[in-house]
């Protein structure tokens, strides 16, 4: 019932529909900037009097720039977005409404964890099929099963994204603070794929498997193991701090 | 219905504190007046009885048990109204009550039942499919009452509910509250005082955090029902410093003065009268109205709480 209510606020706030198109955006724009960024490469160059060979791109770029705005535009508009999901609510007072019901603060936590799970699947459920059909359409030898496994640990990295910001948003009451320290975070954690020891047990480890696809090197799922633990934690730590709030 | 045992709140690492162990107790279906000047305590008070926040120590009690802020129990128990009265405002008012009906536990057709009842009562039935955020502050406080019934609570507690509303609204709501005592207790918190001497049954008053009064209103307004003297100045006496010139006279002490007017409390009224009347007549300051009257509720606020109103 809760879940039923934050999804329903998604699409009155049209934050949801927003966040949809985002993701649609970014993800035609992948294969299609993969597709012409020889001409762009090549006409800059020529009005430069350079010349650049550029080899024919091939479906991996696509899947490289598609990779890239997933994980780093996506992740900063969600941020941003996502960011008074239950501090804007605490600075609005719209809270209390709910807190004042016979509803376990536990529930409502959770529920916000939840709508953010749910805008991370359709997201990425459309970014795949948009996607991959534009990348199928202009590249040869596209592997739609590979695709679809990078997509997968997309996933969870922005759902491990979405997890923080519900987190901070959890612990304080000023939106824009939870958003400063989510998009910290974010950074200390993507800073990490620097150190694989360390990477692969966290969110910054799963791109580093889309990208070890793409090399045809070993991949691990470890960095999945690694990121559910943290979610948990987020989880554990929100309904703790939640739980302690004052209105 | 209602018991505080030592209720005590202290803010971070503030040495005073916000409210100082109060202890009252409401009676079942009764309208209760929480009053007191802006920050005495009673909305850290009504947060607290509302399980939105945690008591520094003592216990409170809402219909015998012993409650706390996570208290799903006693959270089913009440209705509440806060302040500041935030709903979803891209929900209609039917969506809304239909909503509170669902966390409450109410089947479909109950809820349906229910909000339509509580669409009647607050005088929206008009208005139910329109969005809560195109809706007028009476309106939007008739609501916030509407569903904070919607759960049947044993206990509505009441923040300011008409601060925020014109003189029609404000009555409105103030007759919608009285109406309410036969199926709940209803605690409210507000200062104004014409608000609880109208509707209240009765009343707490509360300053700096500690409780100055707790009586049946109007035991408490016979309590202190000391004769007042009003006197009413002329409008061309508008230069007059009455503090200056009443605080002279021995027999009378201000208890609230204003532009054009003053409330003394006599020590002895007959001596007060004549000294007033002499002093009066030596000064020939005009006036309109010389009153002997009982204390109004305003008046008994004013005494417990101190100081006098320069305007």
């Amino acid at each position: 019932m809760l879940l039923k209510n934050e999804i329903a606020e998604q699409f009155r706030s049209r934050k949801f529909i927003v966040v949809l198109v985002v993701f649609v955006v970014f993800a035609i724009m992948s294969p299609i900037t993969a597709l012409f960024m020889p001409d762009i490469i090549s006409s800059v160059s020529e009005s430069q009097n350079i010349k650049i060979e550029v080899p024919p791109p091939t479906w991996i770029d696509a899947v490289v720039q598609y990779v890239k705005n997933m994980t780093q535009i996506i992740s900063f508009v969600l941020i941003i977005v996502y960011m008074g999901i239950i501090a804007r609510e605490k600075e609005n007072g719209i809270l209390v409404f709910l807190l004042v019901k016979p509803v376990k603060r536990t529930a409502i936590i959770v529920s916000k964890y939840l709508s953010v799970l749910f805008v991370a699947i359709a997201g990425i459920t459309v970014s795949f099929i948009v996607s991959g059909f534009y990348t199928f359409l202009f590249f040869e030898g596209f592997v739609i099963k590979d695709f679809l496994l990078q997509n997968l640990f997309i996933l969870i990295n922005i759902i491990s994204t979405l997890f923080i910001v519900v987190l901070f948003s959890s612990i304080f009451k000023s939106q824009i603070v939870a958003g400063i320290l989510s998009f910290v975070a974010y950074l200390l954690i993507s800073l990490t794929s620097q150190v694989e020891k360390i990477s692969e047990f966290l969110p910054s480890g799963l791109i580093t498997q889309c990208n070890n696809m793409m090399k045809g090197t070993e991949i691990s799922f470890m960095p999945i193991l690694g990121t559910l633990v943290f979610m948990s934690i987020c989880v554990v730590l929100s309904i703790i701090s939640f739980s302690k709030w004052e209105a | 219905m209602i018991k505080c045992v030592n209720l005590t709140k202290i803010y971070g690492k503030s040495d005073i504190p916000a409210l100082n162990s109060l202890n009252i107790e409401v009676q079942k279906n009764s309208v209760f007046g929480f009053l007191g000047p802006n920050g005495a305590g009673k909305t850290t008070t009504v947060k607290i009885l509302t399980g939105l926040m945690k008591q520094t120590s003592g216990e409170f009690y809402i219909g015998g048990v012993r409650n706390d802020i996570n208290s799903v129990g006693l959270k089913s128990k009440i209705g509440y109204l806060g302040q500041d009265n935030k709903m979803y405002g891209g929900m209609t008012a039917q969506n809304l009550l239909m909503f509170v009906g669902e966390i409450f536990g109410l089947s479909k057709k109950d809820r349906e039942i229910k909000a339509g009842e509580m669409l009647e009562m607050a005088g929206l039935s008009m208005s139910a499919n329109k969005k809560i955020s195109e809706f007028s502050g009476g309106m939007i406080q008739r609501l916030g009452i509407a569903q904070a019934l919607m759960g049947n609570p044993e206990v509505l507690f009441l923040d300011e509910p008409t601060s925020a509303l014109d003189p029609i609204g404000r009555k409105e709501v103030l007759e919608f509250i009285h109406s309410l005592r036969e199926k709940c207790t209803v605690f409210m918190s507000t200062h104004i005082l014409n608000d609880v001497e109208r509707i209240c049954d009765s009343v707490a008053i509360l300053n700096k955090g500690e409780l100055v009064a707790y009586e049946k209103t109007e035991i408490l307004k016979n309590k202190y029902s000391d004769k007042l003297i009003e006197i009413v100045f002329a409008k061309n006496e508008k230069d007059i410093n009455i503090k200056d010139l009443f605080e002279k006279i021995k027999s009378v002490e201000i208890l609230k003065s204003e532009k054009s007017s003053v409330v003394l409390l006599p020590t002895d009224m007959r001596k007060a009268k004549i000294d007033l009347l002499n002093f009066i007549a030596s000064t020939g300051i005009d006036i309109e109205r010389f009153e002997v009257k009982s204390a109004s509720l305003e008046d008994v606020f004013v005494k417990l709480v101190g100081g006098t109103k320069d305007e």
